[in-house]
């Protein structure tokens, strides 16, 4: 028996691009990184989150007579909801016709987790699938990931892990034997990584070597915002560390959508990153950059 | 594809290949004449009427059309009086909002005829002759067809005697000899069997207006013929190629252009790959070539299955896929062999005859020289209301789910007994009719000496199609969940809140589609309802037959007609949520957004709910894939593997929706019909109803963009 618990945001099945066959991907909420263009801003704190689309409400008020705490005020055609007040009990939610108000977050068991994972186990078995802890952070969630790749492992499952490597090199360590893949983001180049992610990269560089030193496959994911983290330094350097390490399978660029701009308006976050997004020319430069550069195979997923 | 194919297609799709139908007017000296004897004397004086319809453009004759002047096809029912009278009081004309005829299809044989030609038939009557010596309604019968025989030789005869004379007009060196070879090939089929592909293909053309269906499986039954023209470089692929869209072209035209169906697909619909008798892969080089053949041409018909089973390699699997995805006439679908030849062994079907099955119409199963019986489109919800209402007072009394189910068990077999009702009903009054021209290809009716019509077929199924089981399903579990197991509301609570049409019980109903627990989303909760609704399906089945003795099989199908919007309009609510008045579900998937689980839990729910088999009849599954799935390399060999495992799984049937802009589009303007819709966004998706609109709108716009 499991015992371990933690806050997961989503399960989603069928999911093509996180490892190789088909994959169920376990998204962990809670993350120590603030990257700019974070495109899962509900991943990043710890706590259970409200969401509010205002464009789906349609005043019924039946929140409003639910709420213990007092958070939702309708009146003249508007609906005001107050985020301090919040209590994150989610009764709200059940009653919200029309999907306004969604609770982001649900405490689950390690048990609980495996039970929808082995529910497509003929998938990954087709398809050489399997399953992928994504976050958030699931190194920031770590006896929870131990277990739950324990748990996989005991099912047979291939295993992977989606991880900014920011996290004691122990925490890492502790995974090695139970992780069949590890899909490492590289962000920015050193001077620019605290600025945009809110964390300095000496951490990931270290651990990304290490963990390449101990004989695990390693896929390098890298976001690539136009203007923000496109510049050839980056991509160079992605190079480089392709080329340097063992064990690096292949470089993934992942072109900026702004989809994280959606969900940070039902956040109610007022800081929201805007960027365009990335076009044709600038996804085959950047790929003939780095092309140019490693041998490694590279990919824009 | 060649130019002459071009114009031929060109031609088909502007409906110029219709050829005008030339009333004949019967003498009335055949009025005392037994009806085979008349029927075979007025379509044989029919067809000699008609014009010998070719162009320059073809190399493969045969083209026409009966006008109902008397009893021809099987399929379109012509002339078939019983029939269509009870048509005109039963199509379209649900009795009870419960059950409703729609159609029937089979198949003629057409490997046979190729195989031992006209001349073999008419052995088989001369043999079966002996066996009613004194019976002379039998051997009327066989007596019309064998007149019947003598008139398509005839028609064909005139056929070579047109080609003759065309090409001693012709100038042209290369059309003269192609029209001489025409017209020699018109004189060896149908009547004797065909010697090599042409002649096969000449054969197959030429009788397909006879009962104007399903090819069946011709990557079979002209498999033989190919090999041996290619192994003698007698035949090359690309005349071979030639041929078969030059028949593709004359079915899609067999369909009047302008006509109500004539948008559809379903009007022929065949099968490549399945089982050898000896049980191996049937793909072969002609399955590749037929499907080829069919991909080059602009056509709406005829549409095709891939027959997919155990044997079948994934390359051939991923090739269905790769045309299914490129194809915009949306003709491709995948059945599983497995499940279905499972249940046709269980109910008695020797393998010989269980192999060789096909497919139909929109998604029914038949054999090769058989019928598809049934074709009664059922409202399946209604027993369900039939035990709110016509057992109230028993179901409130029930303490536990079991007895609830106890009682809708008994409801859902009264309806199902009245539905077989009708359907023997419908089939004895159309047993009345007398059918000489389609009988001859059918299995059967030459050695029973009786019609189609009348239950001469030996290789008959009969289904009935559901509409609703999804509704049913979901409504089972509500019950459970909400009455019975959690409590939240009691079972007179639930009754009101239908009865009011959930006025005033928005809040219960909010509550059940929040909180409620849903087919289709692979919870043990769900899929033990779906279970044991299909095995309480099969208990009814078992032992039991219909009138002329075939066993019972059911599907989740709709056809051509909305029968799940107007049984919908005249069911009161339901327990899953649905409003009184509105649609009902068809196929046996989930939609609304209730099958929030994903992709995979909804092809393993499905794949697992029919324990018995008994859901092995018309059915259909679709599945709504995001255009980027299909079209991202890398994913798209992850769908091979998905539908693949559902095939593996048990699933029986599956057809592919890749969302269009026009999709898209309607879920913007309409959100909660489309609250499962996912889409590829780049590396991940998203469900596209909670994007903000401008995100929405780039998504529109790529896949416009990438089409």
């Amino acid at each position: 028996m499991n015992s371990a618990r933690t806050l997961i945001f989503d399960i989603e099945k069928f999911a093509l691009h996180d490892g190789p066959g088909i994959r169920t991907v376990v998204f962990m909420k809670g993350c120590p990184l603030r990257c700019l263009w974070c495109h899962n801003p509900e991943s990043q704190s710890f706590k259970a989150e409200l969401l509010f689309n205002g464009s789906r409400c349609r005043m019924c008020s039946k929140c409003a007579a639910v709420c213990k705490s007092a958070c939702h005020a309708i009146g003249e055609g508007k609906h005001s909801f107050d985020r301090e007040k919040c209590l994150q009990c989610g009764l709200c939610t059940t009653y919200c016709p029309g999907d306004a108000l969604k609770l982001c977050g649900r405490e689950m068991s390690v048990d609980e987790v495996m039970e929808e994972v082995v529910k497509d186990k003929v998938f990954y078995e087709t398809s050489g699938g399997g399953i992928t802890l994504s976050g958030g952070e699931p190194l920031a969630h770590i006896n929870f990931t131990a277990e739950l790749l324990q748990a996989a492992k005991a099912n047979l499952l291939h295993t992977a892990v989606e991880t900014c490597g920011f996290a004691p090199w122990e925490h890492i360590e502790q995974l090695l034997g139970s992780t069949d893949l590890w899909l490492y983001d590289i962000k920015a180049v050193p001077e620019k990584h605290r600025e945009l992610t809110g964390v300095s990269f000496d951490l990931i560089l270290d651990n990304l070597k290490k963990l390449a030193g101990s004989g695990a496959n390693i896929v390098l994911r890298c976001p690539l915002v136009p203007g923000i983290n496109d510049e050839e330094a980056h991509l160079l350097q992605i190079a480089r560390l392709a080329g340097q390490l063992k064990n690096i399978q292949e470089i993934n660029l992942e072109p900026y959508h702004p989809l994280g701009e959606s969900k940070g308006e039902l956040m109610g976050r007022c800081d929201i990153f805007h960027a365009s997004f990335a076009s044709e020319a600038d996804q085959e430069r950047w790929k003939k950059i780095i092309s140019s550069h490693t041998a490694i195979p590279c990919r824009i997923i | 594809m060649n130019e002459r194919i071009a114009r031929l297609v060109k031609a088909a799709r502007s409906g110029e290949i219709f050829p005008e139908r030339v009333a004949v007017e019967y003498d009335g000296f055949d009025l005392k004449l037994a009806d085979p004897l008349r029927i075979a004397k007025r379509l044989t004086e029919y067809m000699a009427a008609q014009p010998c319809y070719f162009t320059e453009d073809n190399e493969l004759v045969g083209m026409m059309h009966f006008d109902g002047s008397v009893e021809a096809e099987l399929f379109p029912r012509t002339g078939h009086r019983f029939w269509n009278e009870a048509c005109s009081q039963y199509y379209r004309n649900p009795r009870e909002n419960l059950c409703t005829f729609e159609w029937q299809h089979s198949n003629a044989d057409f490997g046979k005829v190729i195989r031992v030609g006209l001349e073999g038939l008419r052995k088989e009557i001369v043999e079966a002759r002996e066996n009613f010596p004194a019976d002379l309604d039998k051997l009327n019968f066989l007596a019309g067809l064998e007149a019947m025989i003598r008139g398509i030789i005839r028609r064909a005869r005139q056929y070579a005697a047109a080609c003759r004379k065309e090409a001693a007009e012709c100038k042209e060196l290369q059309r003269k000899s192609t029209l001489l070879r025409m017209a020699e090939n018109c004189m060896q089929v149908p009547e004797h069997p065909a010697r090599n592909f042409e002649e096969a293909l000449q054969c197959l053309y030429f009788c397909f207006i006879f009962q104007p269906d399903s090819i069946g499986r011709p990557d079979q039954y002209l498999y033989e013929l190919y090999r041996q023209g290619i192994a003698e470089g007698s035949l090359t692929p690309e005349h071979a190629k030639e041929l078969l869209q030059e028949l593709f072209v004359m079915i899609h035209g067999w369909t009047r252009f302008g006509c109500a169906n004539a948008d559809r697909g379903a009007e022929s619909h065949f099968v490549v790959g399945g089982y050898t008798i000896d049980r191996k892969c049937a793909w072969n080089e002609l399955s590749e070539l037929i499907l080829e053949s069919l991909m080059e041409v602009d056509l709406i018909r005829p549409q095709l299955s891939l027959r997919w089973n155990k044997a079948t390699p994934r390359t051939v699997l991923e090739k269905l896929l790769d045309c299914e995805r490129k194809d915009k006439n949306k003709r491709i679908a995948l059945v599983n062999d497995e499940p279905r030849i499972n249940a046709m062994l269980e109910n008695g079907v020797p393998w010989e005859t269980a192999y060789d099955y096909i497919m139909v119409g929109c998604n029914e199963p038949a054999f090769q020289g058989g019928i598809s019986l049934g074709g009664n489109t059922v409202n399946i919800v209604r027993c369900l209301v039939n035990t709110f209402n016509g057992r109230r007072a028993e179901i409130l009394e029930c303490r536990e789910f079991e007895s609830f189910y106890a009682i809708f068990e008994e409801e859902l077999h009264s309806d199902l007994e009245t539905i077989l009702d009708y359907s023997n009903r419908f089939n004895m009054l159309r047993s009345r009719d007398c059918n000489v021209l389609s009988s001859l290809f059918m299995e059967g009716c030459i050695e029973r000496a009786a019609s189609v019509t009348q239950g001469g077929a030996k290789r008959a199924r009969w289904c009935a199609n559901f509409m609703g089981s999804t509704n049913l399903i979901d409504s089972l579990c509500i019950v459970r969940q909400f009455v019975f197991e959690e409590k939240r509301c009691t079972m007179e609570q639930l009754l009101a809140a239908l009865d009011a049409d959930w006025q005033g019980y928005e809040d219960l109903r909010q509550e059940i589609l929040k909180q409620g627990k849903f087919f289709g989303n692979n919870d043990l909760f769900s899929n033990s309802i779906a279970r044991s609704f299909y095995t309480s399906v099969h208990k009814f089945a078992q032992g039991r037959s219909d009138i002329f003795g075939h066993y019972l099989c059911f599907g989740n199908l709709t056809g051509y007609n909305d029968h799940f919007a107007s049984y919908g309009a005249l069911t009161q609510a339901t327990p899953d949520g649905r409003v009184a008045g509105a649609p009902l579900l068809f196929g046996s998937g989930q939609a609304d957004g209730k099958d929030s689980d994903g992709i995979t839990s909804h092809l393993l729910a499905v794949a697992h709910m029919d324990p018995t088999g008994v859901m092995c009849g018309n059915t259909i599954m679709n599945l709504s894939v995001d255009e980027n799935t299909v079209r991202n390399e890398e994913s798209f060999q992850k769908l091979v593997l998905l539908i693949e495992t559902y095939f593996r799984e048990g699933g029986l049937h599956l057809q592919l929706n890749h969302v269009s802009a026009e999709d898209l589009k309607a879920a913007q303007k309409d959100p909660d019909k489309y609250k499962s819709l996912r889409v590829r966004v780049s590396g991940f998706s998203a469900t596209f109803v909670d994007l903000k609109e401008s995100l929405q709108n780039n998504v529109i716009a790529r896949t416009v963009g990438e089409v």
